[in-house]
């Protein structure tokens, strides 16, 4: 867990403390079209998994996104 | 395969930009490490027949091309003089085109240079011509508010002529193109056509949560969808293209993607797993100019020395559309 929160930080440039599984990501000031585009090409990286338009609308939390890194 | 460009002589770089965002997080640098660009050539008051005409000369004079013997000409863009007449028919009057040729525009984006090979290669085949001038001209930034920064960093003008004979028909391979129209709304100039005429209404700014202003007479891209629709798309039409060519990935001396961007090609080249000498990024000083981006960058390589008479090049296109193509050209 640990480790794809530090991934999902390192993506966005945030500061580690900020990425909570709980942290709402509009509230995060990296979460902004070029977080989502680090964030999505992190996905497809590490997961393999590429997101379609109403996936990338429905991530709310750290949590949204931790469910795709499997 | 002949080719040349033209470039408006405007110059928009990245120190320009962070001055007019004055946002810590849009900086010079910053904005160079996002998108690979470190300026792009911009339109001030000419129009894409102007660039057309621009690079058509330059391959009429650098390859010592008699004008007379031209008798197709293929125009692909998306910021045309007018609505109507066809821009290649204003074209062919101010190059001095023989009255006796066939002239078109094609409205397509980022994929616009791959489909105009397979329409060169068809015309081309049939007998219905035998020179064809293709011109990829773009004028993006027309579209685009100057406060948009998710547009405006990464889109640039500029304009390509191709010259297409019997010859060039012959190696040019077999095509892979995709088409779903349910992008469209991801990239888009919602008003201005006849769905959403231009009007007050209209042309009023809004600001997005990015920061970023346009309104609806302006180019909007959602970016991350755009972004994830090439990770989609794009790996399984090489693949596919590949395999219709009957060729394995290390048979290809070059891939020429369209330089959207450095980001989103590193992104294709690390997922296609294809070497970094074998992958051509050139965005640096011209950013993304639609379907220009290809010519530019094949006559760039050839320049080099990179690729030349023999070599195996995949072309892909991919965008706006949604459209996307590729092929393989042996030079």
């Amino acid at each position: 867990m640990e480790e794809k929160l530090a991934l999902i930080a390192e993506a966005l440039d945030a500061e580690k403390e900020l990425i909570k599984q709980h942290a709402v990501l509009e509230e995060l000031e990296e979460w902004d079209s070029m977080g989502i585009i680090a964030v999505i090409s992190m996905l497809d990286k590490k997961y393999k998994v590429q997101l379609k338009a109403d996936q990338i609308k429905a991530l709310k939390t750290v949590n949204d996104i931790l469910a795709y890194m499997r | 395969m002949r080719t040349a460009f033209f470039l408006p002589s405007g110059d928009l770089s990245n120190e320009t930009l962070a001055e007019n965002y004055n946002d810590p997080k849009w900086s010079a640098t910053k904005i160079y490490r996002k998108t690979g660009i470190r300026s792009r050539h911009v339109v001030k008051d000419e129009l894409v027949s102007d660039l057309a005409v621009g690079a058509a000369e330059r391959l009429f004079s650098e390859y010592g091309i008699d004008r007379s013997t031209v008798d197709f000409l293929l125009l692909c863009t998306q910021s045309p003089d007018y609505f109507l007449p066809t821009t290649a028919c204003l074209v062919q009057d101010r190059l001095g085109l023989p009255t006796s040729i066939g002239a078109l525009d094609f409205n397509l984006g980022c994929s616009g240079f791959v489909y105009g090979l397979s329409l060169a290669q068809g015309l081309l085949s049939t007998g219905a011509a035998s020179k064809i001038m293709m011109i990829m001209a773009e004028t993006y930034t027309r579209h685009i508010h100057p406060m948009d920064k998710s547009t405006r960093t990464i889109f640039g003008d500029g304009a390509a002529a191709t010259l297409l004979d019997g010859d060039d028909a012959a190696r040019i391979g077999k095509f892979f193109l995709g088409t779903d129209g349910s992008g469209g709304p991801n990239l888009i100039v919602p008003a201005g056509g006849m769905a959403r005429p231009r009007s007050a209404e209209t042309s009023k700014e809004e600001t997005d949560e990015g920061g970023n202003i346009r309104s609806l007479d302006n180019l909007y891209m959602n970016g991350p969808e755009i972004f994830s629709f090439t990770l989609r798309a794009v790996p399984e039409m090489v693949r596919k293209t590949l395999e219709k060519n009957n060729l394995a990935g290390e048979d290809i001396d070059l891939y020429v993607f369209h330089q959207a961007n450095r980001f989103i090609l590193e992104n294709l080249r690390e997922r296609l797993e294809i070497p970094e000498e074998r992958f051509y990024i050139d965005v640096e000083e011209t950013g993304n100019t639609v379907s220009a981006t290809i010519p530019i960058a094949l006559r760039n390589a050839l320049d080099k020395g990179l690729i030349g008479e023999g070599s195996k090049v995949l072309v892909a296109g991919f965008g706006v559309g949604y459209s996307w193509g590729a092929t393989v050209l042996c030079l």
